[in-house]
């Protein structure tokens, strides 16, 4: 197949879906790749690298007619949409809610449409989420460009000529990006503080190092997914006042609060505003979609009246272009990974959660919008995919960040309480997703055996029998333990670990002495003597071999 | 009580082995695991002296003590790079011990202190000979193909390291283990009733049977997959004793069977799946092996094309130039590098190298060498620190920033043709990919092929140096033309 990475031509638009990076990746997995001239430049990548590892640059109207799969980071126009042929596979930020004109554009083109921005926020689709490695940098850089406008030190200093207090910033909404946000804060040594409505947000915020604010109300703030519900009005009261009381004291808030399938949630009002100092900043990460302060200009820095500098940049991302286009074109790599069915050609399976939930249009129909999550089987993996590693679980929470999804997604607003539940029994899925569904049913199967032969045995089965099955029940059990016990051992031990296993399978001399009984030597005696003689030379030579290889070893 | 006190303690002996496999995995635990393995293999030993069924205390303290003095010694004198003989003849005792008490058992069916004969005994009494057998003479093959050269009164034999392929070796294994099947429900047969009984004469039968299919299976397989093969030996060993937990009924015995058992076979799983061969091809010996395609003839053309190619010859003086002017070297071991025993003189060559502030570091492939983790040992014997070691998969990507490629003693592990010749014997095994480095230098010592006996493009390549002769002296020579430097 054929991979084109076109010019971006959106304005201001300054990342790259694919990096020489990822190219080679690419190339590796059997891909051929082509690239836009010029398509890296203004991410810092210029055309000869991308020559260098194998990617053909051609022209910006090639790239978009003769490519089998299109990686892209903005959404296309529709000319640039019509000009795909037939059949072929689209991927990139499409917002399918607000751009049917241009879906309906891939429909009619037969063009299969991968919306990037609809991947599930479920553990094992992690390494392919764009919006979480997108938000990441939104935090960061929300930061970074507060830092730039506040006019002290972010971290407090004693001088010789006086002491600077440290800066005070609070972080609204602690998804992705909140928490990439505390992280940068804290590192340049702000004092933060965090709010979030989800309980689950506390322990996370708390880790990054931040104080987690509280309203003294009991809410869960939970919505399908690991995404945040709009609260009710005692709530929101309850929150303006918090909000109103610490105004005069923060330094930099950033906001990052988002509901899916809605305008964001105004929660720094007008009066919290007013309350702030002269030369403090906002940072509104939410500008995109209205944005979470009632004084921000989406796309602008303004300053208001009583002098607060407030910034509603959209491409918090795109100005880290290099780094994002990274991650993002890694994104691309981790969803080809997982879609792959041979050398350079994927399969676009519809019943892989991940595939559905994001695909919009496939063979002229529209697929969007996606069944709700709740409904897909979680479990369901397309061929290639691995199960996650088990500290994703623990990623996957950091994950659950409110963030724009689709208007029409059918959550929220009148989200019952039961959504909570929903979200929990994902994570239950998830959690024996870790563990390995093969080792699941494998186990499973082995006391289903037991049974079975438990059960076909006459009631009136002699001693000797049930004996034996115990044994055959211990057995099962040791196998399973020797198994897990064994995945994990470093290639470089292998050596001792089989000189071990050697010693310890001289147990055998167990079964000898226990053959040295009766008044004198009999045969069975013997036997059982020599036995014990072989095992144990067994058994102190594989110790003792197993020891000096051991002393060895060394950093 | 006494009763519940031995399994109490049986059950701590199984726990402290399940601790000892555990901190195996990791080098930081590793050592204090073997401790673990001593103290469960101590307290199993001292209780089983308790129990109230043996009464022979001087046989069993006059062998445990031979049996242990015995096997001090030879841990003690082994060399690091006999190590896979040394594991795979310790793996025949275990077969042997495994017969012995099986024959012990048969003895004693049916008689006074003896467990009553029964056909189910009797069965698991056959299993664990048969396995036993099998296991035992499996370890001496491996043995003697590992260590290929035996001294007997002043002659020298060398066992080939090629498989015995015999033609219908297939139908000859099935057979035998029929046989064997057939023996053992004959003798279980005999044993079931009233007044059942051991039989001697089976037995032997039973014993001669499985020892020379066990003998057949392992000669039938090729000398690159003797690492997969002993770990598989150590995996047969566990299921010895795990049936003869069964015989003896002894959880005990069963559990930690099970544990090696389970553990020499995920080894061999592993191993296999790095070879990209299916794990059934080693365990039955050259399996598929008729289907490799046939040696190509070669046409006239080819054959000129062939004589035509020539390797680069490279020397010490040459070579220590160009380390001293690399800003990244990494070194490939192979098996060769145990057979000149050069590993202290190639540490000593890393540690000038480092001196000079250019980084080195080992690339180890996961089946180089002749036992699982063997290149580890031997560099760790070399005092070589484990972190500049790495596996395929972490420094592969980083063959082509790489001045300097060392390639000593190794072969098979480096050869491009697993890549581009799919059909070939080593196609689809992952390897090192050297060639993408700037410069890869092989110390061989010989023109020959290796181990799976197929021609190396790698050696013919622009950007390949061959330096010919024993790895050892070689290496030496570089190690001083380097320090003059």
């Amino acid at each position: 197949m054929k991979i084109g990475i076109p010019l971006e031509t959106a304005e201001g638009e300054r990342r790259v879906a694919a990096t020489p990076d990822t190219v080679k990746k690419l190339k590796k997995m059997g891909f051929e790749v082509m690239i836009s001239a010029g398509a890296g430049d203004r991410a810092s990548y210029r055309d000869e690298l991308y020559e260098e590892v194998g990617a053909e640059v051609t022209d910006h109207a090639t790239v978009w007619s003769s490519a089998d799969l299109l990686l892209k980071v903005a959404p296309p126009s529709i000319e640039e949409a019509k000009a795909m042929k037939p059949g072929s596979v689209f991927m990139g930020l499409l917002w399918p809610a607000e751009n049917e004109a241009l879906m309906e554009t891939f429909r009619e083109g037969g063009v299969s449409a991968i919306a990037m921005d609809c991947v599930p926020r479920i553990t094992r689709a992690q390494k392919l989420d764009a919006r979480s490695s997108m938000s990441n940098i939104d935090g960061y850089r929300a930061v970074v460009e507060a830092a730039y406008h506040f006019g002290s030190f972010f971290s407090g200093q004693f001088t010789a000529a006086g002491k600077v207090n440290p800066a005070k910033v609070l972080i609204v909404g602690a998804g992705v990006a909140g928490l990439a946000a505390i992280g940068a804060a804290r590192g340049l040594g702000a004092q933060v503080l965090a709010f979030d409505v989800r309980a689950a947000a506390r322990e996370q915020v708390e880790s990054m190092g931040a104080q987690f604010l509280e309203v003294e109300i009991e809410e869960s703030g939970e919505g399908e997914g690991g995404y945040a519900k709009e609260m009710s009005e005692r709530f929101t009261d309850a929150q303006m006042a918090l909000f109103k009381s610490l105004a005069p004291d923060l330094d930099v808030v950033i906001t990052t609060a988002l509901i899916p399938g809605r305008d964001a949630p105004k929660l720094w009002r007008s009066e919290a505003l007013a309350e702030m100092k002269a030369g403090s900043v906002v940072v509104d990460l939410a500008a995109e979609r209205g944005g979470n302060c009632d004084a921000t200009v989406t796309g602008e820095l303004i300053t208001t009246d009583n002098g607060v500098k407030v910034i509603g940049y959209t491409d918090m991302a795109s100005r880290m272009a290099p780094t994002a286009s990274q991650l993002y074109g890694m994104n691309f790599v981790h969803y080809l990974r997982d879609i792959k069915s041979g050398e350079g050609e994927i399969e676009l399976d519809l019943d892989d959660v991940v595939v559905r939930s994001s695909i919009v249009t496939h063979n002229n129909e529209l697929l969007y919008p996606p069944p709700p999550l709740s409904e897909l089987d979680p479990s369901s993996v397309s061929k290639e995919m691995k199960s996650a590693p088990s500290d994703a679980s623990k990623t996957e929470s950091k994950a659950a960040e409110p963030a724009p999804v689709t208007q029409s997604a059918p959550v929220t607003q009148t989200a019952p309480p039961s959504e909570t539940s929903v979200s929990n029994t994902n994570n239950a899925a998830n959690v024996i997703g870790d563990f390995g569904w093969k080792q699941v049913s494998i186990s499973v199967a082995t006391v289903l055996w037991i049974f079975l032969l438990m059960q076909a045995t006459p009631e009136a089965a002699s001693e000797s029998t049930r004996v034996f099955l115990n044994h055959l029940t211990v057995f099962a059990l040791s196998c399973f333990i020797g198994w897990q016990v064994i995945w994990n051992v470093s290639h470089a031990l292998h050596t001792p670990l089989m000189s071990v296993t050697n010693a310890i399978s001289g147990i055998i001399l167990v079964g000898g002495m226990l053959q040295a009984h009766g008044s004198e030597l009999n045969t069975a005696s013997i036997f059982g003597g020599l036995a014990v003689l072989l095992a144990m030379i067994n058994v102190v030579g594989g110790f003792a071999v197993t020891h000096r290889m051991l002393a060895m070893f060394r950093k | 009580m006494e009763q519940t006190l031995l399994q109490i303690a049986y059950l701590v002996a199984s726990i402290f082995f399940i601790l000892s496999l555990k901190g195996l995995s990791s080098q930081e635990s590793a050592r204090q695991g073997n401790l673990y393995g001593i103290f469960g293999m101590g307290v199993a030993i001292i209780a089983t002296l308790f129990n109230s069924h043996v009464n022979q205390y001087d046989t069993l303290f006059i062998t445990i003590a031979l049996g242990g003095l015995i096997g001090y010694i030879m841990a003690k004198r082994v060399e690091m790079t006999a190590m896979p003989e040394l594991v795979a003849l310790l793996h025949s005792f275990v077969g042997a011990a495994a017969v012995l008490v099986g024959f012990a058992s048969d003895a004693s069916m049916g008689q006074e202190g003896g467990h009553a004969a029964s056909g189910l005994y009797a069965s698991e009494v056959g299993v664990d000979v048969f396995i036993g057998a099998l296991t035992f003479t499996g370890s001496v093959a491996a043995f003697a193909k590992l260590k290929a050269k035996f001294n007997f009164f002043g002659q020298t034999y060398w066992v080939p390291s090629k498989p015995l392929l015999l033609k219908e070796r297939h139908k000859i294994n099935a057979g035998m283990l029929a046989v064997s099947i057939l023996l053992i429900i004959i003798y279980a047969n005999g044993a079931s009733g009233e007044g059942g009984s051991g039989n001697l004469f089976l037995m032997s039968l039973l014993t001669v049977i499985s020892g020379v299919l066990g003998a057949h299976l392992v000669l039938a397989i090729g000398g690159a997959d003797m690492p997969v093969v002993v770990s598989m030996l150590n995996s047969y060993s566990g299921w010895t004793a795990s049936a003869a937990g069964f015989m003896l009924n002894n959880d005990l015995l069963i559990i930690t069977g099970a544990l090696v058992g389970s553990s020499g076979a995920i080894l061999s799983y592993i191993m296999c799946k790095s070879m990209n061969r299916s794990i059934l091809s080693v365990i039955f010996g050259g399996f598929g092996g008729d289907n490799d395609a046939p040696a190509k003839e070669l046409t006239e053309e080819e054959k000129a094309e062939l004589a035509a190619r020539t390797v680069n010859e490279t020397d010490a003086a040459t070579l220590s130039d160009k380390l001293c002017s690399a800003k990244s070297v990494v070194i490939v071991p192979g098996y060769g590098l145990a057979q000149a025993r050069a590993q202290h003189s190639v540490y000593q060559l890393v540690k000038i190298l480092k001196g000079k502030g250019i980084e080195v570091r080992f690339a180890i492939h996961p089946v180089a060498g002749r036992l699982p983790g063997h290149m580890n040992i031997l560099l760790a014997e070399a005092a070589v620190p484990y972190d500049i070691v790495l596996e395929l998969e972490e420094i592969n990507d980083d063959f082509p920033e790489t001045d300097v490629v060392l390639v000593i003693g190794a072969n098979d592990i480096v050869n491009p043709l697993a890549q581009e010749d799919p059909t070939c014997s080593i196609g689809g095994m992952e390897v090192l990919e050297v060639w993408k480095s700037k410069l890869t230098v092989v110390f061989k010592r010989s023109r020959n092929v290796g181990y799976a006996g197929i021609d190396n493009p790698l050696f013919y390549k622009d950007n390949t140096q061959m330096l010919f002769g024993d790895a050892g002296k070689t290496v030496d020579e570089v190690v001083a033309q380097v320090s003059a430097k």
